[in-house]
């Protein structure tokens, strides 16, 4: 990024407004057909229950074949077989062709429910509220929860509604507790996915869970950074794959690596090892790529982004002095 | 009508119920593929689509008389990637068509008490002041009359479904439709009908309230994190 005429954060917001048009409304600019075969050829892109954008979120066919094509195949014909895990492979590998392009950097420059907590967050700046971070000794905890919520919703829920164990709400498990899923449909002026679907007890008690989640998320962005992106679980499914590719996070250690702490307080995920000295703790299972650590690290090329053998861009002091001029690592505003 | 029977994700056996006579053709959304047309209309077929071939594809049956010209069509999603259906829907297929704009999606389906536009033609121009009319099973017929574009605004009516008649797995339970127009040329009368199946409304078994109420106790969660103060991280 040196001597770009703008800063990394500068050029990330551009690209979450642009993506969240994109993501939100772009069936409206490209009609529901293209938005169809864009959002299956780039999964990930978009929400199924987006009635105008027809996108699909690559978590929707992974409970769909887990529920659809193995749960119910294996309870008629009572058998496992390659063939039957092949629709989920193909999945995968369109989720990771995709995913070798951004690697986790969807979730900190493409995904809408990112970038409206960043956007809350920043509210509650503007607000003065006292911010609020997950205390230290609860971290280890706090990300093992997105670990158990794919699991759980994604494939467990699933493939118990296709074996007929569940009633058929649990196929589709995340998607009707997903609060992405609520504020795209919301963004979009439909309020009708913020009615409650009432059939059996499962129906009501994932909508409901759904709700608290996503009320909380709402009032909870505005002091707590990226709250729902502790617990996501395409967070976790892209942890999964992180270090195949090229995309990456890397850091050179320094001396004085943990001393300040300032790419930690940046860090919208508050993870303590991107202050550690050691180069191989500092691209977590939690990291988006959001970049900030880089912008608000004061020695040069500690921390760099690289695509590859390519360093996209690096920390340095310059830039830290011209960053920390506008706002303070924890994101709030600089007062005159 | 013409009853479906899906076989797999990629097959779909159609069977006309009335006229048992005509031709009965596929079309691909994929230009490079001619339609697929059998005469054996009574036996009905059978239409096999690999991946790569498209998703929608459209059925139509044909009858030609010399005083009549009749067309019954459908649509089928393959859930298969391909082409988009536009070209296919661009080209003429009858005389006299209905061609929907845009087709049903997943989630985006035909609903009661929704609007959905339906272009009329005749040879490929639009009809414009044209009279269609909508049949669905224990409904009145109701005529809706095309644009100044040869465009009819369709609204569903809502429909009831008794409790013990709903599927098992679908609270959504699916009504069929046909949607007709008949147009004289020359003494000769043109007849299309485009048949598909729509749902309950938006708000069928759902509850916008308790909905509201869930969110608005999540905000009061959240908002006890909330406390006024000079800013600044507080660990």
């Amino acid at each position: 990024m040196k001597g770009w005429p703008f800063s990394l954060s500068r050029l990330r917001a551009w690209v979450q407004v642009a993506m969240f048009l994109a993501t939100v409304y772009g069936g409206v600019v490209v009609g529901p057909y293209a938005a169809d075969k864009l959002s299956t050829a780039l999964p990930a892109l978009s929400c199924t229950y987006d009635r105008q954008n027809g996108g699909w979120c690559v978590l929707r066919p992974f409970q769909h074949q887990t529920s659809h094509q193995v749960g119910a195949t294996v309870a008629r014909t009572g058998s496992v077989t390659l063939e039957l895990l092949k629709p989920l492979g193909i999945t995968l590998l369109a989720f990771f062709a995709w995913f070798v392009v951004l690697n986790k950097a969807f979730c900190g420059w493409v995904c809408p429910l990112g970038s409206a907590q960043e956007w809350l967050y920043g509210l509650g700046r503007r607000l003065r509220l006292v911010t609020r971070g997950v205390p230290q000794g609860w971290m280890g905890r706090v990300r093992a929860v997105k670990w158990l919520v794919l699991l759980l919703f994604v494939f467990v829920l699933p493939l118990a509604g296709g074996l007929g164990w569940l009633p058929g709400a649990a196929a589709e498990a995340w998607c009707r507790v997903c609060p992405s899923r609520l504020l795209t449909t919301l963004a979009t002026g439909n309020t009708e996915e913020m009615a409650l679907m009432i059939g059996d007890g499962w129906d009501v008690a994932l909508g409901v869970l759904g709700y608290l989640m996503f009320g909380f998320v709402v009032t909870a962005a505005c002091v707590v950074r990226q709250p729902f992106c502790r617990i996501c679980p395409l967070l976790a499914w892209n942890a999964v794959f992180k270090r195949l590719a090229p995309l990456r996070l890397t850091k050179t250690p320094h001396p004085r690596c943990g001393q300040c702490r300032s790419c930690h307080a940046a860090c919208p995920m508050e993870i303590p090892e991107v202050a550690s000295p050691r180069a191989g703790e500092v691209f977590q299972d939690d990291c988006t790529l959001c970049g900030r650590c880089i912008e608000f690290c004061p020695q040069d090329n500690v921390l760099q982004l690289k695509l590859g053998p390519v360093t996209l861009c690096h920390s340095h002091p310059g830039r830290f002095r011209a960053r920390s001029r506008e706002e303070l690592a924890n994101g709030d505003r600089r007062r005159a | 009508m013409l009853r479906k029977e899906v076989k797999g994700a990629g097959e779909v056996r159609i069977a006309p119920f009335s006229p048992p006579s005509g031709e009965l053709s596929f079309y691909s959304p994929d230009p490079g593929i001619p339609p697929f047309t059998t005469t054996r209309v009574g036996e009905g077929a059978t239409l096999r689509v690999e991946s790569g071939k498209g998703n929608y594809h459209w059925i139509a049956l044909h009858r030609s008389e010399p005083e009549r010209e009749f067309s019954l069509a459908t649509v089928h999603f393959f859930p298969l990637t391909g082409p988009s259906p536009q070209a296919m829907l661009a080209v003429p297929k009858s005389r006299l068509e209905i061609v929907p704009s845009p087709l049903p999606r997943e989630r985006s389906v035909y609903r009661a008490e929704e609007a959905w536009d339906f272009g009329l033609r005749f040879d490929g121009r639009p009809l414009a002041g044209q009279m269609a009319t909508l049949y669905a099973p224990g409904q009145m017929a109701k005529s809706f009359r095309a644009d100044d574009r040869g465009v009819v605004h369709v609204v569903f009516p809502v429909f009831s479904m008794p409790s013990g008649e709903q599927p098992a797995r679908s609270r959504r339970p699916l009504q069929p439709f046909q949607l007709g127009v008949e147009h004289v040329v020359a003494g000769r009368l043109f007849t299309s009908v485009f048949q598909y199946e729509y749902g309950p409304a938006p708000w069928f078994n759902r509850s916008p309230w308790m909905g509201w109420l869930a969110t608005g106790a999540g905000m009061g969660g959240g908002l006890l994190l909330w406390r006024r103060g000079r800013g600044g991280a507080k660990r």
